[in-house]
Order: structure tokens, then C-alpha cells, then sequence
């Protein structure tokens, strides 16, 4: 944990600190609170922009859901929260320090996506990776080490398989696996990009029951996660995100019809639809770019509804102007 | 003199070492998936092997080693470091293509200057292990165990950052070290075999032992010693060969010798072998078909919840499951014990009833299958 001097170095703002309490030290503790800080954050990459003024705070113990359409920049900044990604503009602090400095407070579910699943390495020296932010260079993992990675794995129940090859699993022992690793780092901010992909309804209980305990142990997680429908219920703030931000605060503010239009560029529709099952229980937005006309007919329910007219944006204008903070 | 054993021994030795660099070197690239690197950083040192000559007329070894450092490393960077794995394949053409092209040239216009003769420049093109004598040997063998004792020191962060660069990252390892590292490593192994072994084959000797080593396990540490075992014999065994037979370059034998140990493993490899594979198809406990089937039927469910319920077309289906199987008579007996359904379109999915036999058979002991 900081220590108070640690904190009054940052350059934080105290702007979301709800303490009605004016003694500085006190303050002070408050700000301990805050897990995470991101203050007017920019990427370019190339001359293209993947985010556009982002700022928020969360604190100890949030559950941010992060939402928008692909190229939206929920990737990027999950991975600008993680120090991969060097912000253009702006600062990200994590525990009041620059998160360049925080990795080890930090643990990252990627896209599943994003790893090589041929490599050839069982699933138990995978899920082991996660300590290694604990150990020093050249030291080999230890008992403890040892231990932790059997809990986690036996945590998502994929202890049984821990010497299959990663190449063997099936995309829901995959997800676990990720999940696994991230968790064996022990990290304060746990950020995830879309953790239930291709994950079956067993993962899933197992996930939000995980999700749970880390509410319950104070641990903040950021997760990119395009489900409207279990959202709401396991999220508590939302943030939505078009390259610029449309709105963030309690989820259920938040994920409004207006916004939500506006952070999917008018596809909407289609999320909430009650007869529409091609979204209603995984991510409304596929994980990777979709070329919709590509796709056969069958599984195209309300895709092909006609899309909203410029005029219904200019509606919604004020919208935007308001969350553009 | 060649003949005499002790000459042929160091020779054989000198190879084997190289050998083992190699391998080493390439165990990495495999497990990176970038063997092509291999090929476009020999080719990239060509043309640092003749400039020296053809800029300060010198034929000093030093002089035209450290060109090929040079140019061997700066490809070496620009294709592992620099170059992001999306475009990683075009630049490694690029570079080949470019490079043996741009040698090639100055190779021909380098024959017309004096002292060309002297030091017979197309030797480094396939290779002659007889360079190699006492004073080589002991700067290889040093560079062995160095490479060794660097990969057995950061074994954990080397196989971290070569599984999951990012992960590596934010766990505090600096993976870009690593991949320079890596590229170095490449550009070492080229610059110690490219007399031997020579430009058009040290590729070969780098990535196809750790290939072939990929077929046999399963496991990083084991891919790796295997590498290096297959590479220093056949590193040996080519040069030996190249040796006793007069007209054969080593490089070429070194090549062949490197290439049918990964024929070999392509064939009878457990696990990888196509006849390994064949055999356990016909004879080995076969899974059955229909187990097989849901097991698809499930997989392309999970793959797409949305769809669950509304199935997918037995041509999708049969064109998953491997073609040559009767799918419509399977998925029919399948019908019939309730584990899937298709619906009024003729669309195929698996029923709750089928994902529940799915679990039992999971959580039997799954070896018999295997």
C-alpha cells in the first residue's frame, strides 16, 4: 500500500473525492482509495487515433464494464492502464503512480485472440507465467509459486487438465486458462478484454462468482465486455467508448438507448430486441471485425434493419456534449 | 591431409559446435514462428561478406567476418525488433530476394578485381568445413556454452517473452531485450557457420533441426536439446561426409543430413507423424465417430452461443469433420439417441441431453483416446 507522501507527490486531482471531511490528512487517505486515475488520455498511433480525452477515476473495489463498438479503443486502453501502450497525451496513474511504474499491481486478461496457441507449452507452466512478475530474473518459481498457480487453476477448475497442451484446450478451458495466469499475479487492478470470448455457460458462473470474490477483496477490474444483458447485473460503473467517451459513471445511467446509439454508431436495435437471439447472450459486438456482408443470410436476424438516419444523431447531440467531459 | 583422423575429427568438431549454435539459435525462431527470419539474415550477410573486399580491397578474415556481423544483425533487428509480425513475412522476403540479389552482383563484380582468387569468395556461398581448424575451434567452442549458458540462465523469461511478448511485458520482463537478444543470437549463429556451412544453407541448419524437434514433443526445454542434438549431427555427419566425398560442398551435405532427420520426424513422430497419425487412425483405440461429432457439434455451439439451437448445414458440418465420413448417417444415429436435432431448415446442433454425454465422456479418463 502507499503511503500518504507517495500520494501528495502524484498530481492528482482530487476532483471525484467524495470525503465531505476538509482535514488534508484525511484527505489524503481518501485518496488511497483511488485504484485508478486516468486523466485526459490520448493514442495515436501512426496518425490514427485510437482515443480521443479520456479521463475517469475509479476506486478500490470498482467493477468498470467498458464498452463500444471494435476500433473503439477498449484494447487500447486496457493495455494503456497495463503500461503497454505509452499514452500520447495525458496520464494514467494506477495507486497514484504511473502505470508504466505499477505493472506488478496490475494483471491482464488479453484477447484470447492474441495469444499462440500452438506453442508448445502445457497448461500448467502457462497458468505459472503469472508469478513471474514476483520473482526476479533468472530464479526459477518456487513452492509457493507452486501453490498459488494449483489454486488458481483448481479456482476455475481446470486443475484435471493442467498438463494438457494449451493447443488441446477448447476455447472455454482457454478463456479459464488466461483467467488463471492473470489471477496468479496477485494484482490489485485486474483488467480484462473480453473474458467470456467463446466461453461456455459454465465458465461464465464460474467467472462471476470469481468476480465476486474480487469485489469482495477490494480488487478493481476494468473489463471490455460487450453484453448488455449480463452487464448491468455484475457491473457496478460503465464506461462507453467511441474512440472519444460517451458516457461513464453508474452502469445503469450509463447504458442508456441514447448512448448506447451513439457508442454504436446507430446499430442498436438489435442489442436490446427480444426476439433477436444472435446477440442476446454473448458479446453484441463480435470480438474481431466482422464483415456483415459476408455472412450468411441465416444467421443475419436485424443486422440489415435500416440503419439510423444522420437526423437521429443531431438528436442525440446533447448526449454527447454532456459525457464529453 | 584431410584424411588424416585428426584433421576430420576437428573438422567434424568444428561443425558439430556450429551445430549447436544453430540450433540453439533457431529453437527460438521455431517457437516464435519466424524460421524465415533465418533464411533473410544469412542472405542479408552476402553482401556484407563482399563489400569490405570490394571497398577497402582487403581480405583479411576479420574484415569481412565483421561485415557480415553487421549486416547480418542489422537484418536480424529490423525483422525481429523492428518490424512488427504483420509485415514480418513481406520484409523477409523483401530482404532475401534483395539481398542475394545486391550479393550476387557484387559477387560477380568482385571476381574481376586483383586478389580475388586469393580468397575465393564463392566458398562462403555453399560452404567448406575444412576452414575451420584449431584456432576456430576454440572461439566456437566458446561461443557454445556462452549461447548455453545464456539460454539455461534466462530460460524462463526467454520462453515468456517467445510465448506471450505482452504478458512478458507487463510482468516486468523487457521483452524487447529479449527479442534484440534473439536477433543477435541469429546473427551469431549465421556469422560462426557462414564459412562451413556456408550463405545459401546456414538457414537450413538453423531452423529444420528445431522443426524436426517440434514433431517429437511437446515441450519447450525438450524442443530445444533435441534442436541442438539433431543440429550437431548432422552439422558432423555433413562435414564428415563433405570430407571423404571430393566435390560435395558441406553446406549441401549438411543440408541433406539436416533435412531427413526432419523427414523422418515428419513421418514417424508420435503424435505429429503423418504414418504415426495413419497408424493410430486405423489400429490405436479410435475415438468413435460419433463421440468425435458432437464433440464438433458442440464446439461450433460454444464457438457462436447465438446460434445454439439453430444449427449449421451438414455441408459446414461435413466439411469440419474431415469430408471422407459418412456425417449424414452419424449425425442420423445421433438423431436417434436424442444427442442432436436438426430443425425445420436441416440445420444440425447438439441437444442439452448431448453436451451432458459430451461431459461424462470428458471426464472419464481421457487417455485411451489419446
Amino acid at each position: 500500500m502507499n503511503n500518504a507522501e507517495d500520494i501528495a507527490t502524484t498530481n492528482i486531482e482530487p476532483t471525484c473525492v467524495t470525503s465531505k471531511r476538509a482535514h488534508s490528512s484525511l484527505e489524503h487517505i481518501e485518496r488511497l482509495d483511488i485504484s485508478v486515475n486516468i486523466e485526459n488520455l490520448s493514442v495515436v498511433f501512426e496518425r490514427d487515433i485510437a482515443l480521443w480525452d479520456i479521463s475517469f477515476e475509479l476506486h478500490r473495489g470498482d467493477h468498470l464494464v467498458l464498452m463500444g463498438q471494435n476500433g473503439g479503443g477498449k484494447t487500447t486502453l486496457l493495455k494503456s492502464l497495463m503500461g503497454l501502450v505509452k499514452p500520447t497525451a495525458g496520464k494514467i496513474y494506477v495507486y497514484g503512480k504511473s502505470a508504466e511504474t505499477q505493472k506488478k499491481r496490475v494483471s491482464l486478461i488479453p484477447h484470447a485472440s492474441s495469444v499462440n496457441w500452438s506453442f508448445p507449452i502445457r497448461l500448467y507452466d502457462m497458468v505459472i507465467m503469472g508469478t513471474y512478475s514476483r520473482i526476479g530474473w533468472i530464479l526459477r518459481p518456487g513452492p509457493t509459486s507452486r501453490h498459488k498457480t494449483a489454486d488458481a487453476l483448481k479456482k476455475l477448475e481446470i486443475y484435471d487438465i493442467r498438463n494438457k497442451q494449451i493447443s488441446d484446450l477448447t476455447a472455454s478451458e482457454r478463456q479459464r486458462a488466461l483467467i488463471a495466469r492473470a489471477l496468479v499475479k496477485e494484482a490489485e487492478v485486474f483488467l480484462m478484454d473480453e473474458p467470456l470470448n467463446g466461453a461456455d455457460t459454465e465458465t461464465e458462473k464460474i467467472f462471476w462468482d470469481l468476480l465476486r470474490v474480487l469485489k469482495e477483496n477490494g480488487k478493481t477490474v476494468a473489463a471490455a465486455y460487450n453484453n448488455l444483458q449480463t452487464a448491468a447485473g455484475h457491473f457496478d460503473r460503465a464506461l462507453l467508448v467511441n474512440v472519444k467517451p460517451i458516457a461513464f459513471g453508474p452502469v445503469n445511467s450509463v447504458l442508456t438507448e441514447e448512448n448506447l446509439r451513439l457508442a454504436f454508431g446507430g446499430k442498436t436495435g438489435f442489442l436490446r430486441s427480444e426476439e433477436s437471439s444472435f446477440y442476446n447472450t454473448a458479446a453484441p459486438i463480435p470480438a474481431d471485425p466482422v464483415n456483415f456482408s459476408t455472412l450468411p443470410q441465416e444467421i443475419l436476424p436485424n443486422i440489415n434493419s435500416p440503419a439510423q438516419s444522420p437526423a437521429d444523431y443531431e438528436d442525440h447531440g446533447q448526449v454527447a456534449d454532456r459525457s464529453d467531459r | 591431409m584431410l584424411f588424416e583422423s585428426n584433421t576430420l575429427f576437428q573438422v567434424a568438431l568444428s561443425a558439430a559446435l556450429i551445430g549447436c549454435i544453430c540450433g540453439m539459435s533457431g529453437s527460438i525462431l521455431t517457437l516464435k514462428n519466424a524460421v524465415s527470419a533465418a533464411y533473410a539474415v544469412s542472405f542479408a550477410s552476402l553482401p556484407g561478406l563482399v563489400l569490405p573486399f570490394l571497398l577497402i580491397s582487403t581480405v583479411k578474415h576479420w574484415a569481412l567476418l565483421s561485415g557480415v556481423a553487421f549486416f547480418g544483425t542489422a537484418a536480424a533487428l529490423q525483422l525481429l525488433f523492428f518490424i512488427n509480425k504483420k509485415n514480418r513475412d513481406a520484409f523477409t522476403a523483401l530482404i532475401m530476394t534483395l539481398s542475394f540479389g545486391f550479393g550476387m552482383l557484387l559477387l560477380s563484380a568482385a571476381e574481376h578485381y586483383p586478389g580475388a582468387a586469393q580468397i575465393d569468395l564463392h566458398r562462403f556461398l555453399i560452404g567448406d568445413a575444412a576452414v575451420n581448424i584449431t584456432a576456430d575451434i576454440r572461439l566456437l567452442g566458446y561461443t557454445a556454452i556462452s549461447v548455453f549458458a545464456l539460454f539455461i540462465l534466462f530460460w524462463k523469461e526467454i520462453i515468456a517473452v517467445a510465448f506471450d511478448p505482452e504478458f512478458a511485458r507487463s510482468s516486468g520482463i523487457p521483452a524487447k531485450f529479449f527479442e534484440a537478444l534473439a536477433a543477435i543470437l541469429l546473427a551469431v549463429s549465421v556469422l560462426t557457420g557462414l564459412e562451413a556451412i556456408g550463405v545459401i544453407f546456414i538457414g537450413t541448419l538453423i531452423t529444420v533441426p528445431s522443426i524436426a524437434a517440434r514433431q517429437w514433443t511437446n515441450d519447450t526445454g525438450a524442443v530445444f536439446i533435441l534442436a541442438i542434438g539433431f543440429a550437431a549431427i548432422a552439422g558432423c555427419a555433413g562435414s564428415v561426409a563433405a570430407a571423404l566425398l571430393p566435390g560435395l560442398p558441406t553446406g549441401a551435405a549438411v543440408t541433406l543430413f539436416v533435412c531427413s532427420f526432419a523427414l523422418i520426424s515428419f513421418l514417424i513422430a508420435p503424435s505429429h507423424g503423418i504414418l504415426w497419425r495413419e497408424f493410430r487412425k486405423k489400429h490405436i483405440l479410435r475415438e468413435p465417430d460419433n463421440t468425435k461429432l458432437l464433440k464438433l457439434l458442440r464446439s461450433l455451439s460454444a464457438q457462436q452461443e447465438p446460434l445454439q439451437g439453430k444449427g449449421h448445414s451438414i455441408s459446414l458440418i461435413n466439411a469440419l469433420f474431415g469430408g471422407d465420413d459418412e456425417v449424414d448417417s452419424i449425425l442420423l444415429e445421433l438423431k436417434v439417441k436424442g444427442l442432436a436435432a436438426d430443425n425445420e431448415q436441416g440445420f444440425w446442433y447438439i441437444t442439452r441431453d448431448g453436451e451432458e454425454y459430451i461431459d461424462t465422456v470428458r471426464h472419464k479418463p481421457s487417455k485411451k483416446v489419446r
